[in-house]
């Protein structure tokens, strides 16, 4: 029965570690649009829009019922406005995408300002395309990005600097 | 199946950190329900972890199922999230009674020296006696529930991610408060009478049914952020409302009347003879005596500590007499390979196996296994094979001079490699490293030639103090399993040796050993102990820096200022080096050569060593020493003080190696594939293909790195912090001493904690690597 339930317990941590390998999880609504028969939103995260990595995810539904249409292709072009020959061409696909109604891009933004966006897709043997400009921020610093790693200690610190003083409190004045 | 029911049920998002939590929390409930049930089966039946592993279960589904990503698109799947952490989950921990489980389930150490002090507080017991109180429950349940379904911060919790956690942290605390008073989980003794839960229960269902009603009847979208989002499979936003509002009423009030229900069962049914045979069962049971669940230590046998000789394969091979031979003459081959290839080979560190190997692979396999096992390095060094092969025949014997007895000469030859490593750039040049391989085959061979015992691994070798010191905080030490079998040992051959093997060259006789400081894990006292009572057994890392016996080979660590010396050289010269290839601390060293008209480069990288690894360790011991003797009113000399404490830093320089050896390891790992590519392509095989050099190329660390690398420096941190304070405990007489007394050396500690944490996030030379391509 042990070994049973060490198993049971191993394979739900195992799914639950491999779950999923791709981070894109929707974000902010930066766009929504009907084209044809297809409703399609775009949505970006982090919010707010920070150079550095960046995910761009797509949602094309059927307009009329509202059904998610499965798979389709969709490729996304970033070019800086700045800078027009700085182009960034990523393959959305659902399976980077956390939730899978979407498709996902995962591009790496390599500075910041503003970026013209340009997502065209594939649905049924129909091309459609899609322009939008985004505005991404100074990318985060390392030093804030990694804030919680080095300042987590102080809680272990003050937890134990408590733990001594009960402890001393208990001991016989002996010593 | 409908298009987006299948995309929901593949939606499983990645939480990693929640998934190991809730494993870890089940493995030690489970651990500890598991005691308790064999005791008294009849509180403790199976129902308890099944109520508990149920509300980890609603947990998880609430934050790592398609719950989550779907939340942000739907109210109801948001309503249904919210349900979970706070009608579902927090009942269901409570029913599965945790204190005692949990506590019995974790090491029996930390229960008792670590938790109980802090469950014994009486402020943490008062302040939740207060929150559990029904008068202060309820008012907060109520609070944050209203507080966050009203539009405004609703809406915050939607748009920011960081809300979102806060408002959902907010649910889960003030639910496991609101339903204390229901479940009343043992061993709780509510002071408050049961009658109250009625209008409790009654008076919290009357405002979820408002709630409720105020989202399904409101004409208007309350949160403008659904009206917003694309809408599935044809649902409207007000009508995904009112579907919210309908789970919030049907379910929520089921919750909240489903306990309401039981309370007047039990009220009625509870002087029936049934329930009066169960309690007596129960009294018989509590009438045994008490688990030690927090009570005094429990003496745990050394024999059932983990001992790595007695795990299956490893131990097997590390118990066979040739273990170390085998080991060492593989590690001769590498070093072989290596000579030949930094003699021969190219001269262009990332493309030879001299610049690859030793500067990235063995330092960075040396330090994780210092972290994760013990000084294995030194079991297998190469450098002492050929002595150890030729030892008949050499003349030997003498005694290692009585003036050369201490560690000084090692000091002055770390600190010497350290300097020229930076000086002559040895990790770019595989022809000086090749000799360097040569000069330490020869050192051995001569020194131990002409010496007795291991006088070249005690007293000289540079990389042997350095894991001699570092070992210091690993978990695995030699030591013996049963220290009452050495009391009646009388051939002690661990020290004397005996037919199978010589006794410990290192002078350290095993009953009086403590750590692992001058063990090369040579395992002669393993092999030689007629009683089979030596083991590599776990312990706890650092235990041993805290306190000051006699110890066998070393004397105690106040009367030796040559120790100190030694570890105050590795933990600045951690620092210093990590530093050293830093853009910032290569500017400031351009800038001071130009201030001072422009010197040679190496005159300006002998005055930072100087600095860093010299004059700045002593004048920071000896400042703390001076300020803890002040503040602590310590009777000691300031400097044996400062010998004493220099030994707590251990922890911090072994947390900056680790980092910055790490990073070479996992950023580089990859350069040995077109470094052995070429070497075999040089001597006729092309098997391995031709060299990819893109591999080699500087590339950007993995944001992972940085992570691993601080928080190797915060287990550095802390260990360091907790040595000193227990250093100082031992010898104050009241808490406040102490603290006094430790003050200064926590604030070095911390000083070298923030300097290692701001080396990590500058910008670093790849060194080993290859430039990036030109684009």
């Amino acid at each position: 029965m042990r070994s049973n339930l060490i198993i049971l317990m191993s394979s739900l941590l195992l799914h639950a570690l491999c779950s999923a390998p791709a981070l894109a999880d929707g974000g902010k609504i930066v766009l929504m649009e009907r084209q044809g028969d297809y409703r399609i939103s775009v949505f970006t995260s982090p919010d707010p829009l920070r150079a550095g990595p960046i995910d761009i995810s797509v949602l094309i539904q059927d307009a009329e019922n509202g059904e998610p249409i499965p798979k389709p292709q969709i490729i996304v072009t970033l070019k800086s406005a700045r800078a027009p020959f700085q182009t960034i061409r990523a393959v959305a696909t659902n399976d980077a995408a956390t939730n899978k109604l979407l498709s996902a891009a995962l591009v790496d933004l390599p500075e910041p300002g503003e970026w013209k966006c340009d997502v065209n897709f594939l649905v049924r043997h129909t091309a459609f395309q899609l322009h939008f400009l985004i505005d991404a921020g100074e990318q985060t610093t390392v030093r804030l990005a990694v804030w919680p790693w080095f300042t987590w200690p102080a809680g272990a610190v003050i937890l134990f600097g408590i733990h001594r003083r009960l402890v001393w409190r208990r001991r016989p004045a002996t010593r | 199946m409908s298009p987006t029911l299948q995309a929901a049920l593949r939606s499983w998002p990645l939480a990693p950190w929640l998934a190991v939590s809730v494993f870890i929390t089940a493995a030690v409930y489970l651990l500890g329900w598991r005691s308790l049930c064999r005791r008294d089966p009849v509180r403790w039946h199976v129902g308890r972890p099944a109520a508990f592993l149920g509300g980890l279960a609603a947990i998880y589904l609430a934050l790592a199922s398609p719950i989550e990503p779907f939340a942000a698109l739907l109210l109801q799947v948001h309503m249904l999230q919210h349900l979970l952490l706070m009608m579902v989950a927090p009942p269901l921990l409570w029913l599965g009674w945790p204190l005692l489980p949990m506590l019995r389930g974790l090491p029996a150490p930390v229960r008792t020296y670590w938790v109980a002090p802090l469950l014994r507080w009486r402020v943490l017991r008062k302040t939740f006696a207060v929150l559990t109180h029904p008068f202060v429950a309820w008012p907060l349940y109520v609070a944050t529930t209203w507080l966050w379904h009203t539009p405004a911060g609703y809406e915050l919790g939607l748009n920011q991610s960081g809300w979102h956690v806060v408002e959902h942290l907010c649910f889960v605390a003030t639910a496991l408060l609101f339903w204390f008073p229901v479940v009343r989980p043992h061993p709780s003794r509510p002071t408050w009478p049961r009658a109250l839960l009625f209008p409790y229960l009654l008076l919290a269902d009357a405002q979820n049914t408002l709630l409720a009603a105020w989202l399904c009847f409101s004409p208007s979208v309350l949160y403008p952020y659904y009206s917003n989002v694309p809408r599935l499979d044809g649902l409207s936003a007000l009508d995904d409302q009112t579907a919210a509002g309908v789970l919030m009423w049907v379910p929520g009030s089921v919750a909240f009347l489903l306990p309401l229900f039981w309370i007047s069962v039990s009220y009625l049914f509870d002087s029936t003879s049934a329930a009066k045979t169960h309690r007596a069962k129960r009294r018989r049971v509590a009438s045994l005596p008490q688990l030690p669940i927090i009570g005094a230590r429990q003496i745990t046998s050394k024999a059932q500590a983990f001992d790595l000789l007695r795990v299956p394969f490893i131990g097997r091979f590390l118990r066979w007499r040739f273990s170390r031979p085998f080991l060492q003459t593989l590690m001769a081959l590498l070093a072989a390979i290596v000579i030949f290839d930094g003699l021969t080979g190219p001269q262009i560190s990332p493309l030879n196996l001299a610049g690859v190997l030793p500067w990235i692979h063995w330092r960075g396999l040396l330090i994780l296994s210092l972290l994760v096992g013990g000084n294995f390095f030194c079991m297998a060094c190469p450098f002492t094979l050929p002595r150890t092969l030729a030892r008949r025949w050499l003349p030997g014997g003498r005694p290692w001079p009585q003036w050369l007895r201490s560690k000084w000469l090692a000091v002055g030859l770390i600190s010497l490699f350290l300097w020229s490593y930076e000086a002559f750039s040895l990790w770019s040049s595989p022809w000086i490293t090749a000799w360097i391989a040569i000069g330490y085959f020869v050192a051995a061979f001569l020194v131990d030639s002409f010496f007795t015992g291991a006088a070249f691994c005690k007293y000289v070798c540079p990389i042997g103090q350095f894991n001699f010191v570092n070992s210091l905080v690993s978990p695995l030490e030699v030591k013996v399993r049963e220290p009452g079998v050495c009391s009646t040992c009388t051939t002690m051959e661990c020290i004397r040796g005996g037919a199978t093997a010589p006794g410990c060259g290192l002078e350290l006789f095993q009953p009086r050993k403590h750590g692992n400081l001058d063990c090369t894990f040579c395992l002669d006292c393993v092999h030689v102990c007629p009683h089979q009572n030596v083991g590599i057994l776990a312990t706890v890392p650092g235990n041993t820096l805290s306190r000051d016996p006699i110890r066998s080979g070393i004397g105690r660590f106040t009367q030796r200022p040559d120790l100190a010396a030694l570890v105050l050289v590795l933990v600045f010269g951690a620092f210093a080096n990590a530093a050293g290839m830093t853009e910032p601390v290569l500017q400031w060293q351009d800038q001071l050569g130009m201030l001072v008209g422009n010197p040679s480069r190496l005159s300006v990288t002998t005055a930072y060593y100087f600095f860093a690894i010299v004059l700045l360790p002593v004048f920071a011991v000896s400042v703390a020493g001076c300020l803890s003797r002040y503040w602590g009113k310590l009777t000691d000399d300031s400097w044996a003080i400062a010998i004493r404490y220099s030994f707590a830093l251990i922890p911090i320089g072994f947390g900056m190696w680790l980092a910055h050896y790490g990073f070479h390891l996992f950023g580089s790992c990859d350069a040995i594939i077109p470094a052995t590519q070429r070497f075999a392509e040089d001597h006729g095989w092309n098997l391995l293909g031709v060299p990819s050099l893109q591999c080699a190329c500087c590339q950007k660390p993995s944001d992972w790195i940085p992570h691993f690398e601080i928080l190797m420096l915060d287990f550095g941190l802390l260990l360091s912090l907790y040595t000193g304070f227990r250093i100082s405990e031992a010898n104050a007489a009241h808490f406040s001493q102490g603290t006094k007394a430790f003050a200064p050396w926590a604030l070095l500690i911390c000083l070298l904690f923030a300097c290692g944490v701001w080396i990590v996030l500058q910008p670093m030379e790849m060194r080993g690597t290859l430039p990036p391509p030109l684009n």
